[in-house]
């Protein structure tokens, strides 16, 4: 950062003025090898030699000094304030054993602003780091090849397979003379297989059609059932969400809702549920404004919306460019940075986060490759040509399409860029703010007198960039008190009601229908540098749209095309080449990668267990080639995701019992060779779903805008049963990243405050047991749980509890759990009462909260 | 850190060595499978500190009015600054503003605070002042990420998380860090454990006797037979898959944590139950007053908290944009200086005259401060953001005691440049007062080990510490 003038500095510049114009004017660049050599190695090159290297950093030679260290490039030619080399040095942090003097410092000073630095010879150095990267070595590495199918291995016991899967499985197992289990329990079966593929349990009536049909194909006629139920895209679509990193809320500084992000949600459901190709579900996600050359500004076409809002993928990430201050253009360019991120490895299964700011240490990948995936993004997320992510932070147009009818859009928008809406948000916010301060004073012991309260109303009007928090508990007296106690308030929320009225009128009575969508604002956007040490003040070399140099064939470059050269397009075209590089039958990674991560959620880690990362810090493959069989199966399959769950879900390593074998167990704990189905506690959102079915609470309402929540009694988020639904499964129930619902939030539910999380916590918290215990959910759904198995038994306990057992667990319950539930009964001053404690415990034991 | 040479693999290493096949197995298992505990670890030197108490003021607190007297600023009050400040707004005010309250000289130390805080004036001894803090964030929700997060963007473990992360917490029938108070604008994101294991993050606590966590109190139709009943039953209901399971730790964590979360529910209602304080503390913490009672009692709290093993409390001072006085500082900032003096003053206090002191670190920070100068010609002026130079203390374990490090210029403008102190530095200085090296508390994440202090250029202020 820049520091403006101290009065230090003020002094200092009078003094210097005269001292400095002299020596100046008679300075010349001073020499590499005479002049500055004599001085790194008299101070620096005992730590950064060819041998030490500490940083990376060699300084005993030209290019050494010029290739850099650890963290990027040390000399910015001409730019002192920009060479890492200089900034250490001014700082005193180097070197480490004293400061060099003033006359060394200058000497070092003037060589980075005035010396030679020929561009062939910098182009050289930086080819020949770049090259040290990317070795034939480097692009040998396994995930970098394009997979493979593999032979089916043979095994020695094929009475315990069921898929080819299997042999992959078994034939590793029996290296070491190790079996599959048997097939688990049918129950067991059912609820594995239903809380996988649905993420609810079977109802009793489900059950028993299972249970009953003695068919050889009973279970695959299952698996077909729960693939088309609509339940299945709630929950696939959940876990592709968590891929994506989707939120309710934009995570800005309080963290407003989002309008529309809704409809994303929706298109990700759908697509699993009509099994939309994956390869076009990529497509669409990463660059669906492309596929259907959408413009900048215009009205969609009904073809077009279905792909703009498949883009809503890309604009999950925080977006925290609110604040109009003088320090904003760096959040531009962590919102373009954090959206290709977030999506590249989504897809790519590569950490590319490190190349932000030099070449990633580990992995071959370049900081160039960085910027150059990044360019490929820039036209949506231009720096230089910035829209605000919705009208709250800025002017129309800003980062949302408007889906709407000719006149509406055109009366719509006349209104907002008179700053109407703006205006009246921002009377919102003032209505807000006083009375928070209201609530302050009151709370702080003070009176709220008339002045008082006037002073109030005045401060927050005269502060500009009012910032109001909207998360802070309304302790004390409500909105609506404030209005009855005190007439001016009443006056305000009047007003703005007038106002509010008066801007219905003046354009349409519908309510604008945007679309968070990405896409390019424009067909030429700013060019993009490397970013030395990640630093936007310290562009360095411009880059083109590229894909990473080691998965790019040298011999014949991939090439992005000049959208210059298409006078038909609209866009860049750079997203759709990018996601069409991914999608290619050549990639080596996008399908692995998916593959694994649908085995990961079907037996809790991947066949790599580090799903999101390929690279040379990841784990490799338990199953190398089971893998690649599947992957490139998945391909030709035209990306038939539902054939590739039925696929697993068939084979006997699905299919086999959870048992604890000791002896495997010491040996590989965590079942890496897939020597049992291993337990699964059950996803935040399953067991709050779970809890409502049973219950008889869930309700069958599908998709649409996300339902409200509201702060409980004692400060927890939870559903808002006043104005919405509080009992629709958690995929539409609003997630919101400061204010997570607190039951789901207590059982690892994301709430992505971070960017997007591949893989959930399955953490054991007393604030499970806390929620199970006390919580407000489990209350409302035992009570009517007993309600409702009360009345159906008619008041018998007997039946009752067996029909809890039915409903809760699919079994019936053993004389002892029978007898456990009668005492309960018993015990209590109302035997109803006595059952819902009983269900209670139900709910709260490993039965229910486990998928064995 | 080679991630292969992790503490879980050594766990392992020692575990399987230990005992029998089956306890092998179930060690091995938790060693494998994430199972991240807050179980006490060791600090990797010697720590000062056992606890941390965080002060956090979020909004911007004005500590040019409150400890940073500046004479200067009489001579050319209401008139135009002698150089160029710099504000938010690009055509900001000018005008210079000198503080609208007296200085007293206090302690041995002699070092002068604002009249706005009397109490806080009687502890100033125990005290050591960082006068030369800079932030590179001008806005508050960037700045305090920087200040709790080390990065100025959202997503990122906070302080507290990674002190629970290296050192886990003494009492296990608590949470390891905990959130006092509403209020830091960022919301949850001020204490949330982001990509470290949620195990980590903190947990919101309010000063309500009844109720001071999520889902504590027994729903009023439960009694505390019931609850006894309803823990038996999920136990007799568990026995089956127990005895099927009997290696799986998941599986006996889950049934241990019924009877954990009993227990916390007891410790938790204990340690928010402040009637059993004496009246002569109750009266010290003013937690009957009616301006400062609120933050009175969160001060209580935080060391009833520290006393009962929680390693990390984090106290928030007042919500939404109560410090951030944009206008009206005169009549703002003497009620919000009421509302935190007593509580703070009785804090350190109260930790020293109970020995705590030595081994709890109390350290009070915004994330900025404010400028000299006005921010708009009003009726009632405030003063605008001000990074370039604020102050921030700490106390206690291992710091000095009336030791002032760093100045601003003489208009409390800029921090003077060789000695400026940042997020980093503050970051670095707590944890090695905690025994944690901060280069080496990492955590593996999308391909790198990440740290809280990062890359950022960061040292211990030696110059503070005992």
């Amino acid at each position: 950062m820049e520091y403006s003038v101290t009065p230090q500095r003020w002094l200092r510049v009078g003094i210097g003025l005269a001292a400095c114009c002299f020596p100046l004017a008679a300075q010349r660049a001073p020499l590499f090898k005479d002049e500055v050599l004599p001085v790194l190695e008299k101070s620096c090159t005992k730590c950064h030699s060819p041998q030490q290297k500490m940083g990376g950093l060699d300084l005993t030679t030209f290019a050494g000094l010029m290739a850099g260290g650890a963290s990027g490039p040390v000399i910015a030619p001409g730019k002192a304030s920009r060479s890492l080399l200089w900034v250490m040095i001014e700082s005193g942090k180097m070197p480490l054993g004293g400061a060099l003097n003033n006359a060394q410092k200058q000497l070092i000073r003037t060589y980075i602003e005035q010396g030679r630095f020929p561009a062939a010879e910098l182009d050289a150095v930086t080819a020949a780091r770049e090259a040290a990267r990317i070795t034939p070595q480097a692009r040998q590495w396994w995930s970098f090849q394009r997979p493979r199918k593999a032979a089916t291995p043979t095994v020695k016991h094929p009475d315990q397979v069921h898929t080819p899967i299997d042999h992959f499985i078994l034939a590793k197992l029996e290296e070491r003379g190790w079996q599959l289990q048997p097939e688990a329990d049918r129950v067991t079966l059912l609820r594995r297989l239903s809380f996988g593929l649905t993420g609810l349990p079977p109802t009793p009536a489900q059950a028993k059609a299972f249970l009953d049909d003695r068919s050889p194909n009973a279970y695959e006629k299952l698996v077909d059932r729960l693939l088309a139920s609509e339940a299945y895209g709630e929950h696939w679509g959940r876990h592709w969400l968590d891929i994506a990193g989707y939120s309710d809320s934009r995570g800005d500084a309080s963290d407003t809702e989002r309008e529309a992000s809704w409809k994303y949600r929706d298109y990700v459901i759908k697509a699993f549920n009509s099994n939309k190709p994956v390869n076009r579900f990529l497509l669409e996600q990463i660059a669906g404004d492309q596929l259907v050359n959408y413009k900048h500004g215009a009205t969609p076409t009904p073809e077009q919306i279905e792909p703009l809002i498949a883009t809503g993928f890309l604009r999950t990430t925080a977006d925290i460019t609110d604040n109009q201050t003088i320090y904003e253009v760096d959040k531009y360019f962590d919102a373009l940075q954090k959206a290709t991120e977030t999506s590249l490895s989504a897809v790519l299964g590569l950490s590319i986060g490190c190349a932000r700011c030099h070449d990633h240490k580990f992995d071959p990948i370049l900081q160039k490759d960085y910027y150059k995936l990044t360019a490929a993004y820039q036209a949506v997320w231009d720096p230089e040509n910035w829209l605000a992510a919705n009208l709250s932070f800025g002017p129309w147009p800003s980062r949302m399409v408007l889906d709407m009818p000719g006149q509406e859009r055109e009366a719509w928008i006349a209104d907002v860029t008179s700053n109407d809406a703006k205006t009246l948000r921002r009377l919102d916010d003032l209505l807000e703010a006083t009375y928070q301060r209201f609530r302050t004073e009151l709370r702080a012991g003070r009176e709220l007198t008339a002045e008082r309260r006037a002073a109030i109303r005045a401060q927050v009007e005269a502060d500009p960039d009012l910032e109001v928090d909207r998360t802070v508990a309304k302790d004390g007296p409500t909105d609506q008190d404030f209005e009855k106690q005190y007439p001016e308030a009443a006056k305000w929320r009047d007003e703005i009601s007038a106002k509010r009225a008066a801007r219905r009128k003046k354009q349409s009575t519908v309510e604008p229908n945007f679309i968070e969508a990405a896409w390019d604002v424009s067909k030429t956007p700013s060019p993009t540098y490397i970013l030395q040490r990640g630093n936007y003040l310290a562009p360095g070399a411009e880059v083109k749209p590229g894909i990473p140099a080691v998965l790019d064939n040298p011999a014949k470059p991939f090439e992005f095309p000049d959208p210059l050269a298409h006078p038909d397009w609209n866009h860049t075209g750079r997203r759709l080449t990018l996601a069409q590089w991914m999608v290619a039958p050549e990639n080596p990674l996008v399908a692995r990668v998916f593959v694994n991560r649908v085995w990961q959620f079907h037996f809790g880690e991947g066949l790599v267990r580090s799903v999101d990362d390929f690279g040379v810090q990841g784990d490799k493959p338990t199953h190398p080639e089971l893998l690649d069989t599947l992957a490139v199966e998945f391909q030709e399959s035209g990306w038939d995701l539902k054939r590739l769950t039925k696929q697993i879900v068939m084979s006997q390593a699905f299919r086999q019992a959870s048992s604890e074998v000791p002896e495997y167990l010491a040996a590989d704990p965590s079942a890496k060779l897939l020597w049992r189905k291993p337990p699964l506690r059950l996803e935040a959102e399953a067991i709050r779903d779970s809890m409502l079915l049973v219950s008889g609470l869930l309700s069958d309402k599908r998709l649409g805008r996300q339902e409200p929540i509201k702060r409980g009694a004692d400060g927890q988020w939870l559903e808002d049963e006043t104005k919405g639904n509080p009992n629709r499964r958690s995929v539409y129930v609003a997630q919101m990243r400061t204010r997570p619902v607190a039951f789901l939030h207590a059982f690892d539910a994301p709430t992505m405050t971070a960017d997007n999380q591949t893989q959930r916590f399955r953490s054991a918290l007393p604030s499970q047991s806390l929620a199970l215990m006390n919580g407000p959910l489990v209350q409302r759904t035992t009570k009517a749980f007993a309600d409702q198995v009360w009345e159906q038994s008619k008041g018998d306990a007997d039946t009752a509890v067996r029909r809890a057992f039915e409903a809760a667990y699919n079994r019936p319950p053993s004389d002892r759990e029978l007898s456990v539930a009668k005492r309960a009964m018993a015990a209590a001053a109302e035997p109803k009462e006595g059952l819902r404690l009983f269900l209670q415990a139900m709910l709260g034991a490993n039965d229910f909260l486990y998928s064995y | 850190m080679n991630r292969k040479l992790s503490r879980r693999d050594a766990l392992r290493e020692t575990a399987l060595g230990f005992g029998g096949l089956a306890f092998g197995a179930m060690m091995a298992q938790a060693a494998e499978t994430k199972f991240h505990t807050l179980a006490p670890r060791a600090p990797h030197f010697v720590p000062k500190a056992k606890n941390v108490i965080f002060l956090y003021v979020g909004g911007g607190p004005s500590t040019l009015d409150m400890f940073d007297p500046k004479p200067l600023l009489r001579k050319y009050d209401g008139k135009p600054a002698p150089f160029e400040i710099k504000g938010r707004a690009l055509n900001g005010s000018q005008q210079i503003m000198a503080s609208p309250w007296e200085f007293t000289r206090c302690g041995q130390s002699g070092r002068e605070i604002s009249n706005l805080l009397p109490h806080f004036q009687k502890v100033v001894d125990k005290i050591s002042f960082v006068r030369s803090m800079q932030t590179d964030r001008i806005d508050h929700s960037t700045a305090q990420f920087t200040f709790v997060t080390g990065r100025g963007f959202t997503g990122f473990p906070t302080l507290g998380s990674w002190v629970n992360y290296a050192l886990g917490t003494e009492n296990q029938n608590l949470p390891g860090f905990v959130a006092l108070g509403e209020g830091a604008s960022i919301g949850a994101r001020a204490h949330s454990s982001a990509w470290l294991p949620p195990v980590f993050s903190g947990t919101a606590m309010r000063a309500d006797a009844q109720a001071p966590i999520y889902d504590l109190k027994r729903p009023d139709n439960m009694n505390a037979e019931q609850q006894a009943r309803l823990l038996d039953m999920v136990k007799e209901l568990n026995r089956e898959q127990r005895a099927k399971y009997p290696l799986d730790q998941d599986l006996e964590a889950r049934i241990a944590n019924y009877e954990l979360a009993a227990r916390m529910q007891l410790e938790a209602l204990r340690v928010a139950d402040l009637s059993t304080e004496s009246e002569a503390t109750r009266k010290m913490y003013g937690v009957d007053e009616k301006v400062s009672g609120q933050y009175g009692k969160l001060c209580l709290m935080a060391r009833r908290l520290v006393e009962s093993g929680v390693r990390f409390v984090q106290i928030y001072a007042g919500g939404g944009g109560n410090w951030d006085t944009h206008s009206n500082i005169a009549g703002q900032l003497p009620g919000l200086c009421q509302y935190i003096d007593q509580g703070t003053a009785a804090l350190l206090a109260d930790l020293d005259q109970r020995g705590m002191l030595k081994d709890t670190l109390v350290v009070w920070s915004g994330e900025f401060g404010r400028l000299p100068t006005i921010e708009a010609a009003t009726a009632a002026p405030g003063r605008d953001h001000n990074p370039y130079g604020f102050n921030m203390w700490m106390a206690g374990a291992g710091v000095k005691r009336g030791f002032d490090l760093g100045q601003t210029d003489d208009l409390g403008y800029a921090a003077v440049p060789e000695q400026r102190v940042g997020h980093a530095d503050i970051h670095a200085t707590i944890q090695h007062l905690l025994g944690i090296d901060y280069q080496k508390n990492t955590f593996y994440h999308e391909g790198r080990d990440e740290s809280l202090v990062g890359v950022t250029p960061a040292r211990v202020l030696k110059e503070v510490l005992l």
